[in-house]
């Protein structure tokens, strides 16, 4: 009697799930969106909103997991990528992740396709009681003491750390560079005194350079910049040069597998227009300094292979790429 | 805002959730889920929080506070209970209680270690928020002290403590046993120059080795062979009858408990180091103004009010650094901060201009969660020591099981799973041949902080060691470790000198 | 001296752990000294005290002298006598001893549930194979039961293993879903049923029973719990989720 039910027991569970996998349209379960950045985080907290907005869209959950680690999120960007390709397992990511296959991953950025939320623009601030009311006198100072003049930007091989490289290429400042773990920790220096010029983004110094904490020099992008009724000017207009290097913005957002079928893919495109439209997401660009972008498909797919060719050669001329981007295919641009 | 400003703010908030029955729900549930967040091997505080960040998305700001601060307290507190019963230490912060929890509970003292903890966890959850109240100004002061050269201090600090604890052999071993977590820590990629440092060319071993499955690993699989291979019954509690400790009992040991939670909230309050320091940290300061130091290891209760006073004050302290600066004191405060922000909440130093009271009312909502772990607590306390009376063979394969889904929950890395096993069969012949455990989970704990730091340091000051002596903290450091130094060492030839006495 | 007798029992066994440790501590120096000393690395200047190499420096120079230290005491204390002594006395023994068997039957199912399960079978199936063995020859406190069943067990792993080492649980699933997972389905009862012979063959049936179906239930119960619990309320992915958990999906979305 025992092995019959068993056995009846066995048929039901196998006809049944069987025809779980077959049978419904997309999506009919949870979404696991794999973050590769540490939670709270800005990418972190990015896509929380998002995946909430579009989960509402979607009718389902839509669950997000930070799996973190690894040279340029590595980790993480693995184990989203060895998930079957059925939409069902997005991988949270940023600009920075473009580095992954010089430091050795195998792949390059071409096995995804992008979905971008936006980004917070970079800018250059110094310590309140530093001497330095303006970029020329910081330039000057530095030239005249290379290396004298400790900044902080985030870990090496960050989206900070290469706007500070750009920034010093183009305007001839010789900054030593001090990595810190992330921007908080090079943030804290600054407040602690350890260090005197820190490049991060907006939307991470916004509070400070509200409460006089820090002083903001310039934007790192070609455009000024208006923040609680002061006007940042733009670097560029101090270092023209600057255009040949910069803007290198950050990319916020997520990514599924290129090879996901394509009906699945529109599905999630236009539950990601449809988010991105939602107050909540709004609201959340505004109050955290982002400039939503939105971008999805061949768009985002060209952002991300340009940001992809800047970061790895970069690191390559750093002498810190492992693998030579010339035999990975990534073109210099 | 004035101070009677904020005591009505403060009463308020205390009454509004009072009297929602709701929100007394929400707090109630999400400390009790806390708890067993922090008592199953591998989940941790920072894993509640995320999932709650998620959770609460939906609910208003005051709600959504309500249960993410809940789930904190429970979760730094809920380790303690598997350290001290099974000597699996849920959270790398209970990991310090183990030592002391797990010999008293063998004295069948279980139930007495688990109303000490509560009552000291409540005890330090509230002395926190009595810091983050009334000085916020002077401690986030404090924290700013706190550059490289001092980080690389309180982490070598930190490793020493693993040189004063009792060792089942000789003390070499001990030592040895730290180095090797410190080696343990240097593996991965180098956060100074991205340098692969014992890689072996394998890639998932560049993340570097993390804590919990080290930890889990260390503590956990050593206990599950011991219990099974060896028949090693786990003890069972026989006295029930006090779990609550009586006044006399804490009121004795105020002085204890308020360095504890001294340590806690200035540790917290430093940027970057958490619970796990913390409680460390305490327990070694504990053991080296102890007037009776050989006590310790044999199931001290004093050592167990040390370390879960400061881990659960360490809360309070990481609450400072994240409100006034918008930098999070420790791995779950940065998950909090990310959880503000969802809400609209920009913590920094301009966050009492633009929310006046905020502080207060997430002091409030952290005064309230205390006192919900101490019911939790003591309601829970009973019920989970009676787990030990089911047969071992029949549960510890399933805590086996919790381990591993634990260790694999914090990050989804299967590869975390296949470091801690061998990790587990390794510490297992340590430990058989007189190595003790908690230097090398120390040493996992610690290196990368003192190697990065140490470096940062030089490269900042350009290879001069003259911070380390100009700056105010990091003097202060440097004395307290020389003087721990010394009593270590006068402490080892007074012990030495009392045995050879003894056999003339 | 209870405490002293046993400490010098170590002496031997510290002989083979000290020298473990000095060839990790040699490790440490040869990787320490291939790292960049001097040179600049990865945008950032670089002088001796910024080189990666310099904790690993110290610590593999501690670790070295640490090992030697103990490596002399030992043979001061006389460890290679007893080294040796120990040596021979294993020798008299099978190598199967009863501590070596329960040691085994304690990590085999460990680490294949680990290394070979989690990432190739439904996660409730690789667990319910793990508890249903280590509970049941535990919980029985019978050494005959837990020997002769730990063969039987080997023989089932090998085969999982071989089975995840060619990929050939790939091209099954491949030809149809879950079809290793029903076969690991079969393989479960099958380890139930044979485990149900030995208690039958047993002298204390009576009380083994008892414990069989107490063990039983625990094991097949526990999984799905857990299971449940962290994928639906703690919305955390399993590492393979298979045939259980697309039923689970289809019971959790029928409810919801």
């Amino acid at each position: 009697m025992k092995k019959i039910l068993l056995a009846l027991m066995m048929v039901s569970l196998t006809v049944g799930s069987i025809f779980a996998q077959a049978q419904q349209e997309y999506p009919s379960r949870d979404i696991t969106d794999i973050v590769v950045w540490g939670a709270g985080g800005g990418t972190d907290s990015c896509n929380r909103i998002i995946m909430e907005e579009m989960g509402k869209v979607l009718d389902v959950n839509i669950n997000v997991n930070n799996v973190t680690g690894g040279k340029a999120g590595m980790i993480g960007m693995t184990e989203a990528y060895n998930k079957p390709a059925d939409g069902y397992t997005l991988c949270g990511l940023s600009e920075s992740n473009t580095t992954a296959a010089v430091y050795g991953w195998d792949h390059t950025m071409d096995v995804w396709d992008f979905f971008i939320v936006g980004g917070s623009p970079d800018i250059l601030s110094v310590t309140p009681d530093s001497p330095y009311q303006t970029l020329e006198d910081l330039v000057k100072a530095s030239i005249s003491n290379p290396n004298s003049i400790k900044a902080g930007a985030g870990g090496p091989g960050s989206i900070h750390h290469l706007n500070l490289l750009a920034f010093m290429e183009g305007s001839g400042a010789q900054l030593a560079f001090i990595p810190y773990d992330g921007s908080a920790g090079s943030q804290n220096a600054a407040m602690t005194g350890e260090i005197t010029v820190v490049i991060t983004s907006v939307a991470e110094q916004a509070e400070m350079i509200k409460a006089g904490k820090l002083r903001p020099l310039a934007m790192m992008t070609p455009d000024a910049y208006t923040l609680a009724s002061t006007t940042i000017p733009s670097s560029f207009d101090m270092y023209p040069e600057l255009s040949n290097f910069l803007p290198l913005g950050q990319q916020i957002g997520f990514a599924v597998r290129a090879d996901v079928p394509e009906a699945n893919k529109t599905i999630l495109e236009n539950a990601f227009s449809e988010a991105m439209q939602s107050d909540a997401v709004k609201a959340f660009g505004e109050q955290h300094y982002y400039n939503l972008s939105g971008k999805y498909g061949e768009e985002a797919k060209e952002i991300f292979k340009n940001l992809e060719s800047k970061f790895s050669w970069t690191l390559s001329d750093l002498g810190s790429a492992e693998v030579d981007p010339a035999t990975l295919g990534i073109a210099r641009k | 805002m004035n101070i009677l400003n904020q005591f009505s703010v403060f009463f308020t908030q205390i009454g509004s959730i009072l009297t929602s029955p709701g929100q007394l729900l929400l707090l109630f549930g999400c400390t009790f889920m806390g708890i067993i967040f922090g008592a199953l091997p591998g989940l941790t505080a920072t894993l509640g929080v995320a999932l709650l960040t998620t959770l609460t998305y939906g609910m208003s700001l005051n709600v959504a506070m309500v249960a993410l601060m809940a789930i904190y307290v429970g979760a730094v507190y809920g380790g303690s209970f598997s350290a001290i019963t099974l000597n699996i230490p849920g959270t790398a912060a209970s990991a310090a209680t183990a030592m002391e929890g797990y010999p008293m509970a063998k004295k069948g003292l279980a139930g007495k270690a688990l109303g000490l903890t509560t009552t000291a966890s409540a005890i330090g959850t509230v002395f926190s928020i009595l810091f983050v109240v009334v000085f916020i100004p002077l401690i986030s002061e404090l924290a700013l002290q706190f550059t490289s050269v001092e980080y690389f201090l309180l982490a070598f600090f930190g490793i020493q403590i693993s040189g004063s604890i009792s060792c089942p052999d000789t003390v070499q071993k001990g030592w040895l046993a730290g180095f090797f977590g410190l080696f343990l820590a240097m593996v991965g990629t180098d956060s100074l120059q991205v340098y692969p440092r014992f890689t072996l060319g394998y890639y998932p071993l560049e993340g570097g080795i993390e804590v919990v499955p080290v930890l889990i690993g260390a503590f956990g699989i050593p206990q599950i062979i011991q219990v099974l291979k060896e028949q090693q019954a786990p003890p069972k509690a026989t006295k029930l009858d006090k779990i609550i400790p009586s006044w006399k009992s804490i009121g004795k040991r105020l002085g204890h408990i308020v360095r504890s939670a001294l340590i806690g909230v200035g540790i917290g309050s430093v940027p970057g180091i958490g619970e796990d320091i913390a409680a460390w940290v305490s327990y070694g300061t504990a053991k080296g103004t102890s007037k009776h130091p050989e006590e310790y290891g044999t199931g001290c209760e004093e050592g167990i009010i040390a370390t879960e006073v400061a881990n659960n004050a360490c809360i309070g302290g990481a609450m400072i650094p994240l409100l006034s600066m918008g930098i999070p004191g420790s791995p779950p405060a940065a998950m909090l901060l990310g959880a503000l922000l969802l809400h609209g909440v920009s913590p920094g130093p301009m966050l009492q201009i633009d929310r006046p009271g905020f502080i207060t009312e997430v002091a409030a909502i952290l005064l309230l969660a205390s006192f919900a772990m101490w019911f939790c607590g003591i309601f829970l306390a009973p019920r989970v020591v009676k787990i030990l009376q089911v047969p071992p063979a029949l549960f510890m394969p399933v805590v086996g099981i919790l381990c591993i889904i634990g260790s694999y929950a914090l990050g989804l890395k299967i590869f975390n799973l296949y470091l801690m096993i061998p990790m587990g069969v390794i510490t297992y012949y340590l430990v058989k041949y007189g190595f003790p455990v908690p230097p090398l989970v120390i040493g996992v704990i610690l290196g990368k902080m003192a190697d990065a730091n140490l470096r940062r340091g030089l490269m900042v000051s350009e290879g001069s060691l003259k911070p380390f002596f100009t700056r105010p903290v990091a003097l202060i450091l440097i004395i307290v470790i020389f003087v721990t130094f010394i009593t270590n060492t006068s402490m080892y030839q007074n012990f030495k000198a009392r045995r050879k006495a003894k056999k003339a | 001296m209870d405490q002293n007798d046993k400490n010098k029992n170590m002496r031997g066994a510290d002989i083979v752990i000290s020298i473990l440790f000095l060839i990790l501590g040699i490790f440490i120096l040869i990787g320490a000294f291939q790292m960049p000393l001097k040179d600049s690395y990865g945008g950032v200047d670089s002088v001796w005290y910024v080189s990666p190499a310099l904790m690993p420096i110290i610590i593999g120079i501690a670790i070295i002298l640490l090992s030697l230290a103990i490596l002399l005491y030992a043979i001061k204390q006389g460890g290679w006598e007893l080294l040796k002594a120990t040596h021979a006395e294993r020798k008299k023994e099978p190598i199967l001893n009863e501590s070596t068997v329960r040691m085994l039957a304690t990590l085999i199912p460990l680490f294949s549930l680990v290394f070979v399960h989690l990432r190739m079978l439904d996660f409730c199936i690789a667990v319910a194979l793990y508890l249903t063995y280590t509970i049941s020859v535990f919980y029985f406190e019978d050494y005959k039961i837990l020997k002769d069943s730990l063969g039987f067990y080997s023989i089932l792993m090998v085969i999982n293993l071989l089975v995840r080492i060619t990929g050939l649980n790939t091209m099954l699933d491949g030809l149809f879903v879950f079809t290793t997972d029903i076969l690991a389905v079969i393989e479960l009862i099958i380890l139930i049923l044979y485990l149900r012979k030995k208690v039958n063959a047993s002298d204390i049936k009576d009380t083994l029973i008892k414990k069989y179906h107490q063990a039983l239930g625990v094991s097949l119960i526990t999984p799905i719990v857990i299971a449940a619990v962290f994928r639906f309320a703690l919305r955390i992915p399993m590492p393979k989720e298979g045939f259980i958990m697309n039923f689970m999906y289809l019971i959790y979305y029928a409810i919801k």
